[in-house]
């Protein structure tokens, strides 16, 4: 938990000198981030590598592996629907179409922006950042309550990459290898649902 | 996408041929730092966007909402299909685990069932 509060304030620290624009504009850059992103992807295949559970997972589960990104679609759409009904000025294909994002939120807020306008597009991107940080910081939470995949469909698409290490971290690394598997495919359907959800 | 699975291939490799030799054990402290820094950035991203923060409130609240909606969703599937298909053949096949961890997964899988079954 120390480590989550810590992130947090990272976090926190980083909206704050944002907001006062003390950024220098070369850290505004996406290109750092993208080169800081594929550090930290070397080091999660690292983490898999050098352990000893490397195919183990995929050989004692599976079939069922497939099972994973299958749950992590149902359930985010059942819960957006029922929540669409406490937001009165969105419909239910609004509100799965931000659902639909499953944490990627670069993506869907510029597919939501161009279809919908930068309001729904800003919701998308505010709804999905949340979604990526609370598996961050609550994925011991998630182990504890809702078991060891908890994390991983919490994730959606960010399983492959930025939320990987905490689920390696608290779920063990045998499920590094299903978080990859299940990120691919999340990662693949998140164009797919969003551009399915805004056209109907 | 390429890219992606290229930095993950190279890093799974380069772990597995020094996966004997002491600098592996650094990796976790390594990740943490990354993890932080690419926080640090999203948070940059939130704090610059002016129309994120002019809006905040309301934008927020619709979010927030949408964000548990979705994510406690997919933790319930998640809790079920572990509890249904991993934690039984894990128990069987890897660790001796504890009976009472063993009859809460059951118990779990029941809550489950009789749930799909009033659905």
């Amino acid at each position: 938990m120390k480590q989550s509060l810590i992130y947090l304030l990272v976090f926190a620290i980083g909206v704050v000198l944002a907001l006062l624009e003390m950024m220098p504009d070369a850290l505004l850059d996406g290109d750092i981030a993208t080169w800081v992103l594929y550090a930290l992807l070397f080091l999660v295949g690292m983490q898999i590598g050098s352990g000893k559970n490397l195919f183990a997972a995929l050989r004692r589960f599976g079939w069922s592996v497939t099972l994973v990104p299958v749950a992590t679609t149902v359930g985010t759409f059942a819960g957006v629907a029922l929540v669409s009904l406490l937001i009165p000025g969105r419909s239910l294909t609004e509100c799965l179409s931000v659902g639909a994002g499953f944490a990627y939120y670069s993506l869907s807020s510029i597919l939501i922006t161009e279809f919908r306008g930068a309001e729904l597009g800003t919701v998308a991107l505010l709804a999905n950042i949340m979604r990526e940080f609370s598996v961050l910081v609550l994925a011991p939470w998630m182990v504890k309550y809702f078991g060891k995949l908890a994390p991983v469909s919490a994730g959606g698409a960010t399983t492959m990459d930025t939320t990987l290490p905490v689920i390696t971290r608290y779920s063990g690394t045998e499920y590094g290898m299903i978080a990859l598997f299940h990120g691919m495919i999340i990662d693949f359907s998140v164009p797919l649902w969003v551009t399915f959800f805004l056209n109907l | 996408m390429i890219p992606i699975l290229l930095c993950i291939a190279t890093g799974i490799l380069t772990g597995y041929l020094f996966r004997k030799t002491g600098f592996v054990k650094y990796t976790g402290t390594l990740l943490s730092v990354v993890i932080m820094l690419l926080l640090f950035f999203l948070g940059v991203s939130v704090g610059s966007n002016k129309q994120v923060i002019s809006n905040f409130s309301g934008i927020g609240l619709e979010a927030l909402l949408l964000t548990v909606g979705g994510t406690l969703g997919s933790l319930i599937c998640a809790k079920w299909v572990f509890a249904r298909f991993f934690a039984g053949k894990k128990n069987r096949s890897e660790q001796p685990s504890p009976v009472n961890n063993l009859s809460r997964c059951s118990e779990e899988e029941d809550d489950q069932k009789g749930n799909k079954s009033t659905l």
